[in-house]
Order: C-alpha cells, then structure tokens, then sequence
C-alpha cells in the first residue's frame, strides 16, 4: 500500500471515527434531553371544559342550565377564495355572503375564525352535508348558557358573554361555585396536528360546576313580574322594582326589575335594562321608613305610644314651615304612621336629636350595603353627621336626605315584621341547618328591636295603615295585612330643590300581621299621571296583590317540595326519636 | 482473493438489506395509506433494476469502461447542458436539477459523480510519464471546471464541492503531482470562498447550521429534528418501526434524513452498526483493489469510486449529525430513490468490473490483444 493510499485511508477512518464519537453524543449523552424535546412537541394537552353548573330555584326548578352545542370555525389562512367558501357556508348559516367573504379575506393571516357560534342541529346537518376542502373549516364543541325560564328573574342571575365568562348577576359572584375545574387530556399529534392517540392514563377528568339552589321561588316570581309589567303599562315608570322576602329567614322569593332583557341575548336590548334598580339604585324613601325610626324611639323610650302629638297641618321648625297635606289635629303615635303625618314625625325628630336619629337609621342598616350575593350592591347614602343640621331633625325622619336601595328597605322592615332582627337578605338556599362552604356569604342576624316593640308596631300602626291610612287598597280580605306607603318626590338638581312632578313612589306591605310569612316592597320611579301618583294609588294595588297570590303559591307548593319537605320531616322525626342520638 | 470479493459483495448486500428494512420502516406516515406499500415496492422496483445494471456493469470486461470513458464524460456534459435549458430541465425549488421522461427521472450531476472520475483517469492514464511538465499536469482540470461550472449553473453548491473534493482524491490516488494540488489549491480556495458569498440562500443554509452550534432553538428545522430523531432512540433505540419522530416531524425520512430513523428505531446499535458496514465496505474495497497495478486506469478509477461512495455515505452521515450543513445528499444504498440507488449500484459494478483482472495494465488496454491470449 503507497504512503498516498494509507493517507486517504486514515482521513476516511479518521472521519467516521469523529462520525462514531459524534453520535455517542447525541444518541447517549443527549438522550434525555432531546427525549424530553420529542415529547414536547409530540404532546398536546387539551383542555377537556367543566360544564358550568345549573341554578335552580327553591324548588328544583331550573332557571340557568347549560347545553353542548357545536360552533362552526374556518382556517382562513388556507382558504384561497374568500367568496367561493363564503358563499357555501352563508346560505345554510343564514349569514350574509358578502360579509362572511370580508371576514375571512380580512384574516387571513390567522389561522382560526369562527363563522358561527352555537349552531342548532339542524345546521350542524347542513354542514356535514357541504363540500369543502377537509382542512379549511372544523366544528367545536361548546357549553351554550341556557336560560329556560327566558328572561324571568333576569336581573338576579345575570348573563354570560359568548365564551362563558360571567357579566352580571348570580352568575358572576356565584362563578367559583358554577364554574367546575377544567379537566385535561394528553394527546399525541403529528406535525400537521393531526392527533394520533388519545394517552388514556394521563387524563385529568373535568370537575363539573356544582348546582346552586336558590331562594327565589320561580312562581312567585312570575307573579312579581307579571305585576312589574302591568304597572310599565299603566303607569310608563322610568323604573320599577319589586321585592318579595321571607322576614323569618332573609330569603328572597322573588327580586325583578323593569325595564328587563334576555339573559340569553342581553346585547339585544338597551344597556340600561341590565340594572338591578332592586340593589343597585338608592332612592330617598319618603314616608316607608316612618314606621322604622318611630319604632326606634319607641323602643328606645323616647317615645311613648300613647303620647299625643299637634298635627294641625303646618308647623314651623326654625326658618322651615312644615306641611301636611291636611290637619289631623291631636293625634298618636299610630296616628302619625297610619296617616303619615311629615310633622308628627319632624317632632319625633326633634325628641331624638340628630345623633339618636342617625344611630336610628345606622341600626336598620342604612348606608350600608346588605350583604346579598349580588354584585353591584348600592350602599345607599347617610351622610356624615357633621353634615347634618337643624334642617336634617325634620328631614330624616319623614325619609328625605338619606338614599336607601329598596332591598335595604325591606330588609329594614323585615326587622320589624320579626321581632327585631336585622337578617342579611339572601338569594342562595342555605343546606337545611347544615354548615356548607358553597356559601358565599354569611347571613347575619343582628338583635335592634325588643320583639314586643317591633310586634307592636307591625299588628299596631302597620295594620292601620291599611285599614283607614294611606295603603287602603292593599287590603285582602281574610288577611290581616300591615303596609307602608312613600311617595317621594325626587330632587332636582337643575333647580336645588324637590321636584313637583317627579316622584319615586313605594309600598311595603306584608301578612299576616301576627305572624308575618312574606314582605313584598314595589318601588316605581317616576309614574306618569295627571294627579300627584301617591304611593298608596300606584304601588299598593300592585304589592298586595303580589302579596295576596304569593301566598297562595306558599300554600300550595309544588308536588316535589311537599314530598321533599314530608321526607326532611321524617327524617328528623326519626333522629328525634333516637335516643342515642341524643346528647 | 475470492474470499474478499464475497466479503465485499456480502457488506454491499447487507447495507441493501439495512436499505430495504428502513424504507419500509421510515415511510410509515402518521395517516396509514395506500402510499406506504408503494414506497417499498417501488423501492424493490428500483432495486431490482439498480441490481441488474450494476450486475452488467460488473460482467463487462474492464477495457469497456476504460474505452468508454470519454464518451460517458461527453453525454454526462451534454446531459448537464441540457438540463438548464428552461422547458427540458425540470424545474424544483428554483433549481434546475432533474431531466425527466415520464415516469423517469434523472440527475445529471449524479451521473458526472462517475463519469467525471472515469475520464480524470482515463486522461491521466494516457499522460502518466510526463507528468511533470505543467503543459501535462494541468488539463485534468479542465474538464472538472467543466463540470463543476455547470453543476453550479443549476444551482447546487453541495454537489459541486463533492464533485471538487472527489476529483481531487482521484489526481490523488492516481499519482497526480504534489506541487500541482498546492496549485489548485491556491486556485480552488478563493473560488470557494467567492461562491459562499454568491447565493443568499446558500448562505442563510450554512448560517442557519452554525446557529445550531450556538442554539438549538435557532437552528433550521431538519436539523432540530434530525438530532432530536437520532437523541430519541438513545442506547438501543425504541424498536424497528415504533418510531414516533419519522410519522411527520422528521423531513425526508425516507431519503436523506433515513440514517436518523435508524438511530431513532435501532439506537446507537444500529447507526454504529452502519458505519461499522461502511468501514468494513471501505477497508475490504481497499483491500481488493490494491492488487491492482498501482499506475493503472482501473487502480485509481476503482478506488476513486469506492472512495466516492463511502464518502457520500459519511457525508450524509454528517448532515444528519448536524456535522456539516444540510445538504440534499442520500445516503447510498440506503435512502429511498431510484437515481441514487442505480448509479451507487453502477458503481460498485464497475468496481467488481475493474477488481476482476488484475492482469497488468497493458494487455488490458489493448482489447486486440486479448483474443491471441
């Protein structure tokens, strides 16, 4: 062999000797790295979604569900002609072509664009049925918000957008509870993403959101609703509300608005109609928070209720002339309540002062939010009291000066129809006695009445109300009903001063007077009408025939909650009579 | 002498064989289809014909080639010529590389891997005693700047600086003179480096390949996953036809990326195994055609050829190492492809063709001779 050849011979040995070393390296030195790398991209964890959870009310009855729909999406990277796909897909759809064609050619450069969102089946059909390319278009599936019940107690659950997250309501402070915990799957895809297997054992199950029970009692919200809509079409309000509560235990039956919307499509109607005026407007109560601050005083012993006060239809307070709308001469402390007397109420003022008055007010929980599971809670106002003066004395407590959410206001009168405690008013169904974590918020139970004052004041002044004061039609017969009216009238703030001709009026009533099951507040914001619309004209009929037919529907519960409640019972009777069970 | 012969045609078969098991393996696609039969048995097809032609190539008598030479060189220029003339060369990726007739496909420049080295010889052959005039030495040049010039028209810089690099083993082995390479090297060196500056995107190719020196995630696709095949497989490899890698994140995998399918399925076994066979291909080639006459057509021509095709082999090895930048070179009786396979297997023919007299060189040259014998 010649010295040339033995060269070229060491130069090739040489060269696959460093070959050799080299994949040494890569394939045992660097095998775990570039193994993990593999697997990186060979792996595609998918996100499996937790189905949102129901909301039901308190009788199982659903008011918020969610369905699994498909959603249509294309790749407009891939789609060479804009029009010709456009125009397959818009007929089926029932999309406009030309904008469909825009879309697409106005991305492009992405790789993903829905066409439509939720398709029905029979659309999905019609897809499947199409001819078009196999990479540029695919189908998604998605949980779709359901509303069944359609826009009944719209303002208490709220809305979703498109992609689930909540906007409003229940449905945005109950999230957590709805919501569930995604679960996740490992995929193993090809370079083109095409998933090759389905890795079974590294499944990560979804949790599901759990069902969330409310208060609300979907009959008697109906019927709060149908009234709202009837006292829209008398009365063209600006808004109204209407509150049904149980005073025993601060759950709320029934919570509606006017103007409303569909949950389901809430971008349909105007912005405004979002609002919960229920918690999220303050008014100044007018005369509705009378009986609060005289049971107070009663209680308080600043008062006595046999004390007699001049009510002679004007009364001067330093600079101020007080008016009554007639004179009633001598009258009680009933009397004041029944008739509503602004000047037997601005010396009740007086023989508090303004610091006992503010605790008053402070004590019912004015000026502060209520603690209901809602988001966008008005705290209502009461001013500081460096801010009051002699002018505040008479004011309050004819329920000018201060701005209360018509919520706070029943609440506060639910204090009185139950023996003088403050309760949180709520909207989600406590477990039955059992302590529960789903619960988001705490309900309170605050002593501020000797139960003989607030009973006294309720089967007192209250009845009378109805019986021969300002809330004569919200009369039922066979039921003792007690009430309160307001009628009032709003501040302008053009002028400085009260309105003539814009009121905001209310009635609060509930029954039956000596053991109350119900309250039901309506609050109507500027009714329109020739004559002045007293609260006793416009908002009694209509509270007190929701009270009326909301008792009826207590009565006659649906079969499921009678048979759930006869099998709670049982239940419980059996633990009672264990004696082991006993302590 | 027989015994290496077979040993040599027995690591030739081997290596087919390693072929045959990787094209099936390595044209496995993540969506089955009809496609992958087709793969093999296309490659069969291919094989069968390669086999044959290189079985011809290895029965003719050894003047054949030495006389044929020439007129090989001439149709391989010819072929070279026109395959840039737009509308007869077919046209991929902006290079003009293929002729094709229907079904058939060819690269010219492949043909010039043997018959440029054929002529080298046959011309050296007829000047060796005055060698050491410059008026001598100098003309093998001519036809390999030829060569080299047109491939370069096409364009495709990796196949040029092969055929370069084997010219130059070729002068080498056959005897060519020292002082002369120090020339061509003074001459070939700044060509070179005038040529990387040339095409932008012969340069984005060698830049984007030291990148992957520096940073993994910047090097060029082929290369982050022809490393992360080979990685994969580790020791022993994940088992033939279980490779994950080769369903579609490796390009090319059953042509020029298939060593790295090897190291995926058979682990470092099995791409150590390879180069073992090459090693052995090379070494028992040696073996066999240094009985040759050393100042003989058939002793440099052979030599160069099987040098040639080891070569190529560890070239492609490299590329898939990520030790050279990519380059669209197959790895020889391996890779999937019908021009590759037919012209590796011609080769080895001729090899065996020039092994197989080892008479001395003058009773060969002259085909009149042989019947007085």
């Amino acid at each position: 062999m010649t010295g040339r050849l033995r060269l070229l011979m060491s130069g090739m040995l040489l060269l696959w000797a460093a070959l050799a070393f080299r994949l040494v390296h890569v394939q045992w030195r660097q095998h775990r790295t570039f193994s993990e790398h593999a697997v990186a991209q060979q792996a595609l964890n998918e996100t499996i979604p937790a189905r949102l959870g129901d909301i039901v009310d308190r009788h199982g009855r659903l008011l918020a569900t969610t369905a699994r729909t498909q959603s249509l999406f294309v790749d407009p990277s891939k789609i060479a002609e804009p029009e010709v796909v456009a125009a397959i897909l818009a007929e089926p759809l029932g999309l406009e072509a030309a904008g469909l064609a825009r879309r697409i050619a106005r991305n492009q450069h992405r790789k993903f664009l829905w066409v439509k969102r939720h398709l029905s089946e029979w659309e999905v059909d019609r897809i499947y049925g199409l001819e078009l390319g196999e990479p540029v278009w695919g189908l998604r599936e998605e949980f779709r918000r359901v509303y069944p019940q359609g826009s009944l107690a719209a303002h208490v659950l709220g809305w979703r957008n498109i992609d689930g997250v909540p906007q409003a309501g229940l449905e945005r402070t109950l999230n957590t509870l709805l919501q569930g915990t995604d679960g996740q799957r490992t995929l193993v895809r090809d370079a083109r993403g095409y998933v090759i297997e389905v890795l079974q054992e590294v499944t990560q199950p979804p949790r599901h959101g759990g069902t969330v029970t409310l208060t609300l009692d979907a009959t008697i919200q109906r019927i709060a609703e149908g009234r709202l809509d009837h006292l829209v079409a008398n009365w063209n309000p600006r808004s109204v509300s209407a509150v049904v509560l149980d005073p025993q235990t601060g759950e709320i039956l029934a919570m509606g608005c006017r103007p409303t919307f569909d949950p389901a499509r809430p971008a349909a109607g105007r912005a405004e109609a979002w609002t919960n005026h229920a918690v999220s407007s303050a008014y100044e109560p007018g005369s509705t928070i009378k009986p609060c601050l005289m049971a107070w005083a009663v209680d308080r012993r600043l008062v006595s209720p046999s004390e007699t006060f001049a009510c002679n239809g004007t009364y001067r307070m330093g600079r101020r002339l007080l008016h009554d709308h007639r004179a009633f001469g001598t009258l009680d402390v009933a009397g004041i309540i029944t008739f509503s007397s602004n000047i037997g109420m601005a010396q009740i003022g007086q023989r508090l002062g303004n610091e006992r008055l503010r605790a008053a007010v402070r004590d019912f929980g004015f000026g502060r939010r209520t603690g209901v599971e809602l988001p966008g809670e008005s705290a209502g106002i009461v001013r500081p009291l460096e801010a009051w003066d002699d002018f505040s004395t008479g004011s309050i407590p004819m329920g000018q000066e201060i701005a209360a959410t018509p919520l706070q206001m029943i609440a506060a009168h639910a204090a009185l129809a139950n023996g003088g405690l403050l309760i949180t008013p709520h909207l989600v169904l406590r477990d039955r006695g059992k302590a529960s974590n789903r619960e988001p918020t705490g309900v309170l139970a605050t002593k501020i009445l000797d139960p003989s004052t607030a009973r006294w004041m309720v089967t007192g002044p209250m009845v009378e109300v109805v019986r021969r004061g300002t809330a004569r039609k919200a009369a039922i017969d066979g039921l003792t009903v007690f009430a309160k009216t307001g009628t009032a009238q709003k501040y302008d703030p053009a002028t400085g001063a009260y309105s003539t001709d814009r009121y905001v009026t209310s009635c609060l009533c509930g029954a039956p007077a000596d053991a109350p099951r119900l309250l039901v507040l309506v609050t109507v914001d500027e009714p329109t009408s020739k004559d002045a619309p007293f609260g006793g004209k416009v908002a009694a009929p209509a509270a007190s025939d929701i009270l009326r037919r909301a008792l009826d529907a207590l009565r006659s519960p649906p079969p499921s909650d009678r048979l759930f409640r006869m099998a709670a019972d049982t239940f419980q009777h059996t633990v009672n009579a264990d004696p082991s069970s006993r302590r | 002498m027989r015994l290496t012969r077979d040993a040599f045609i027995l690591t030739i078969l081997m290596l087919l064989g390693v072929g045959l098991m990787m094209v099936l393996s390595a044209s496995i696609t993540s969506r089955p289809s009809a496609n992958e039969q087709i793969y093999l048995s296309r490659h069969l097809l291919f094989l069968g014909i390669a086999v044959a032609a290189g079985g011809t190539a290895a029965l003719l008598p050894a003047w054949f080639w030495q006389r044929s030479a020439p007129w090989a060189f001439a149709a391989t220029i010819a072929l070279l010529v026109l395959v840039l003339v737009p509308g007869v060369g077919t046209e991929v990726n902006g290079a003009r590389r293929w002729l094709r007739f229907g079904p058939l496909s060819l690269q010219p420049s492949e043909l010039a891997k043997v018959t440029l080295p054929l002529f080298l010889c046959w011309g050296i052959d007829r000047r060796r005693d005055r060698f050491g005039q410059i008026a001598v030495a100098t003309p093998p040049l001519i036809p390999i700047a030829l060569t080299v010039f047109l491939v370069l028209q096409e364009p495709d810089l990796g196949t040029s600086v092969f055929l370069c690099l084997i010219s130059m083993i070729c002068l080498f082995v056959a005897g060519w003179p020292l002082w002369q390479f120090m020339l061509a090297g003074g001459l070939v060196v700044p060509l070179a480096a005038g040529l990387v500056a040339l095409k932008p995107y012969q340069r984005d190719r060698i830049e984007g390949f030291l990148a992957a020196w520096r940073d993994f995630d910047q090097a060029p696709y082929q290369i982050q996953q022809s490393l992360t095949t080979l990685g994969v497989g580790g020791g022993a490899g994940v088992g033939l036809g279980r490779g994950w890698q080769k369903l579609s994140f490796l390009p090319e995998a059953n042509t020029d990326f298939v060593f790295a399918v090897i190291g995926e399925e058979l682990g470092l076994i099995g791409t150590l195994g390879v180069i073992t066979l090459w090693v052995a291909l090379f070494l028992i080639g040696l073996r066999l055609l240094t009985r040759l006459p050393q100042r003989s057509f058939a002793y440099a021509a052979s030599i160069t050829l099987l040098t040639q095709l080891v070569l190529q082999a560890a070239v492609n090895a490299c590329v898939v190492t990520a030790l050279l930048p990519p380059k669209g070179i197959p790895h020889p009786l391996i890779s999937y492809g019908g021009s590759s396979l037919l012209m590796s297997l011609v080769a080895l023919g001729i090899i065996l063709s020039l092994s197989r007299d080892t008479e001395p060189i003058s009773d060969r040259v002259n085909p009149h001779q042989s019947p007085e014998r």
